[in-house]
């Protein structure tokens, strides 16, 4: 199951940093109001350092016969009810959350998927607004408060093709293509076998994907995330796989992306209720295209028009 | 004229709140050992997170050369024997000024976690002691002030009132642009402030700004100077803000207002725009609830001769937003600079805007933009101002900016508190750094109190006039043209 890449990608409001000027530490609590020094014992030593940057998985000796990267693809999709439970499945929603504890900020997130590589993502985040994230098969696209509309450049428009198909992992677990076994490692604390994956629609990015070696389910990837901002080196988390009629997903995903994190959970899902027009494309990202396809040139009209005022001549947020 | 007297109050309103968050309630009996042992506790944790998430993400692993071990070792007892929430964020910013960088702070949990308009809750879940309750929103006068280097006598200062807001308490008290305030209440302004051009700057920034502002239904006693006249005494209200407030995650309640139109023809002919179509945008602080408004002001502005962006007092906001709003003024994805953690290099690219609020197809604006900033500019302010000044993009008018810009994330602390931590170092795409060097205006000179009383705003009336003496460019649809300078002084 592949939902779990699809989201995988830090969303923008994972990078919506906090770039506000508080308050400079002195001219907050001036150094010299603090109190003075009380006796006491020398501290205790400093906490180790942890070392974000670095990875979070780390190779581990293994003596014996390695599985085959084909053999652990497809212990995983049995692991997530097996192939033929899988091949019914051609559509997908599910509700959740999104949570960005680095920013204080947590609200909810819906997704819609169809076979093949249809996607569409809302999410709805209390002082951030809606953003919206889709790919109608031929077009990616974004729309957030913070950027505004956006079509997808090719460079993300790779990542989102890929993750759009929510049925990857069975097709992956079919034909590995250059899926190769890279060995055992310790990812987040659990053994898993590390399988280097990239297909040809990857344009040459190559994930690493981390099974779980007594489970195999898919307990994590590491990749590079191509983003507006550019490209960023990403730990995904993964894991609470839950039972969805007859198919297992995972509920809680993690990502991690310049020592923050990203946290995705999913509550409800449901294998019908999706049709075409939820992959449409909103009215602003088809002004985008049908303007970049005429070059747009003297399309520049005079839009004297706010919907709240035919004519304003000025204006506020009051 | 709308004014940036308020503008400014978003400036400092977190470190006036902060600054202002009273202490905790002194304890009426002595605390039990056993509660004296949890607060101590609670204390360490509390320093020991600051301390290793300090050490831990700080884009530069070595501190710039600070012996942070010997910090720890300094400041632990101290954060240990902390009497209250008060005293331990004292040990917490001291640790924290060693640094010398903006974006490292600690925000009461209490203002954390208030809603927006809302009194702050108390106590907060996660701490042991009980805290006090405090309306979010302060008073203000609606004058605002800034600090201007006396010519010949190093370190010292003088107030003047740069702006007065129309109808504002100010305003009836008769405080006009270029008056010099010497003392409030007795009290002689100008002294004792932090010397220095880097962050100094911001910091005087704070206190002039502290000065306007005051619970609200207090009054004060300011002694002013007019320009040519008598020294006098006025009495001057503090009113409360009423402006909407909005909140972002672990950050305050904020003012958070956005105002745009034309400039009307008395302005435009005393700053000799005679009939050129000049659009003013202004807005305090970048957060989402200005985003719209900001693209329907693009939307009815677009035909504008020219358009000031008016920042003064802007300290900044959410750093993504800044790639949407510069793109109204970028015919490509632009970089704005970048950004540098530990373990991530990431662009501010512009996403130009080619599509309406009425989801029509637009190019973004082509014709002359100038950017009104002063020391009360900071962060993402700069990020957006530096970034259209190092493409030719926009032209700076004002005073040197902030020099505060570091891209930052809150984490919540073992006591409640939330602290604000930067997380990497940010560049203009030519390398230089705008932290501490801040974004230097085009036209950079000092304005006099005679500026301010001749031209009510000397920065806007700058830019009006130099937006008059661009060339017309039909429509604004062609290339963009080249509106400022990278040079930076050294």
């Amino acid at each position: 199951m592949n939902t779990h890449r699809r989201i995988a990608r830090p969303s923008l409001a994972a990078l919506a940093l906090a770039c506000t000027a508080l308050a400079h530490g002195q001219a907050t609590a001036p150094a010299g109001n603090a109190p003075a020094p009380a006796p006491a014992p020398a501290p205790a030593p400093a906490p180790a350092a942890k070392a974000p940057a670095a990875p979070t998985f780390k190779e581990v000796p293994f003596e014996g016969t390695k599985p085959s990267a084909k053999d652990v693809l497809t212990k995983h999709v049995e692991a997530i009810g097996g192939f033929a439970a899988w091949d019914t499945r051609k559509a997908f929603a599910s509700k959740g959350g999104i949570e960005v504890p680095a920013v204080g900020i947590k609200g909810t997130m819906e997704t819609k998927a169809m076979c093949p590589d249809r996607v569409s993502v809302v999410m709805d985040l209390p002082g951030m607004g809606q953003t919206r994230t889709g790919f109608d098969g031929t077009t990616g696209w974004t729309i957030d408060p913070m950027r505004g509309p956006a079509i997808m450049k090719p460079a993300e428009l790779v990542d989102v093709k890929r993750d759009a198909n929510f049925r990857r992992d069975i097709e992956l677990a079919k034909d590995p293509g250059k899926a190769e076994m890279a060995g055992l490692f310790s990812f987040e604390g659990h053994p898993c076998w590390l399988v280097k994956v990239q297909q040809q629609s990857d344009a040459g990015r190559v994930t690493s994907n981390f099974y779980d070696k007594e489970t195999g389910l898919l307990s994590g990837m590491s990749m590079t995330a191509v983003t507006p901002m550019g490209a960023i080196p990403v730990i995904v988390v993964i894991g609470d796989y839950k039972d969805f009629g007859g198919v297992k997903l995972p509920t809680r995903t993690t990502t991690k992306v310049m020592g923050q994190e990203q946290v995705m959970t999913v509550d409800t899902v449901a294998w019908d209720g999706v049709a075409d027009k939820d992959f449409e494309l909103p009215a602003e990202i088809k002004a985008l295209r049908d303007g970049a396809a005429k070059g747009a040139k003297d399309a520049n009209p005079a839009i004297d028009a706010s919907p709240a005022d035919p004519s304003p001549s000025r204006g506020s947020t009051r | 004229m709308k004014r940036p007297a308020a503008a400014f109050a978003a400036t400092c309103a977190i470190g006036l709140l902060l600054a202002a968050s009273p202490p905790g309630p002194a304890p009426a009996v002595p605390p039990s050992p056993a509660a004296a042992d949890a607060v101590r506790a609670r204390n360490a944790a509390t320093f020991e997170a600051v301390w290793t998430t300090v050490r831990d993400t700080h884009w530069d692993p070595t501190l710039g050369g600070i012996d942070w071990t010997a910090v720890r070792t300094e400041l632990l007892p101290r954060a240990e024997a902390a009497a209250d929430d008060a005293a331990l964020r004292a040990v917490l910013m001291d640790a924290l000024a060693r640094l010398k960088q903006s974006h490292f702070t600690i925000i009461p949990g209490e203002l954390a976690a208030a809603a927006e308009d809302e009194p702050a809750r108390t106590p907060t879940a996660a701490s042991t002691a009980p805290r006090p309750s405090r309306v979010a929103r302060a008073g203000h006068c609606g004058a605002t002030l800034s600090f201007m280097a006396r010519t010949g006598t190093p370190d010292a200062w003088d107030a003047v009132v740069t702006a007065v807001e129309p109808g504002s308490p100010a305003e009836k008290a008769g405080i006009s642009p270029g008056v010099r305030v010497t003392s409030i209440e007795g009290k002689p302004l100008g002294e004792r402030l932090p010397a220095g051009d880097g962050l100094e700057r911001y910091e005087r920034a704070m206190v002039a700004y502290a000065l306007t502002t005051a619970d609200p239904g207090t009054t004060r006693t300011w002694r002013i100077e007019p320009l040519g006249a008598e020294a006098r005494d006025v009495q001057v209200a503090y009113a409360t803000d009423e402006r909407p407030h909005s909140k972002f995650g672990s950050l305050p309640s904020l003012p958070t207002e956005l105002t745009w139109r034309h400039l009307d023809e008395t302005e435009r002919t005393r700053w000799g725009a005679g009939n050129h179509e000049v659009g003013l945008i202004r807005f305090n602080i970048w957060l989402i609830p200005v985003a719209r408004p900001f693209d329907l002001a693009m939307d009815t502005l677009r035909t504008a001769d020219g358009i000031v962006l008016d920042l003064r007092g802007n300290p900044g906001g959410i750093g993504a937003m800044a790639m949407g709003i510069a793109g109204h003024f970028t015919p490509e994805a632009s970089d704005l600079g970048e950004m540098r953690s530990r373990d991530a290099v990431l662009h501010f690219n512009t996403n130009p805007r080619r599509v309406s609020t009425a989801g029509e197809p637009v190019e973004p604006y082509a014709g002359p933009v100038a950017i009104l900033v002063d020391e009360g500019t900071a962060s993402t302010s700069e990020i957006f101002a530096g970034g259209l000044q190092y493409l030719h993009r926009a032209r700076i008018f004002g005073t040197r900016t902030a020099g505060a810009a570091l891209p930052a994330v809150t984490t919540v602390l073992p006591n409640g508190d939330v602290f604000l931590h930067a997380i990497a170092d940010y560049r203009l795409p030519d390398g230089n750094a705008l932290e501490a060097s801040g974004v230097r205006p085009d036209n950079h000179h000092q304005y006099a109190r005679a500026d301010y009383a001749r031209d009510g705003d000397p920065a806007l009336a700058e830019a009006v006039r130099w937006i008059a003496a661009q060339p017309a460019s039909p429509a604004h649809a062609g290339p963009h043209r080249d509106a400022g300078t990278t040079k930076r002084e050294p």
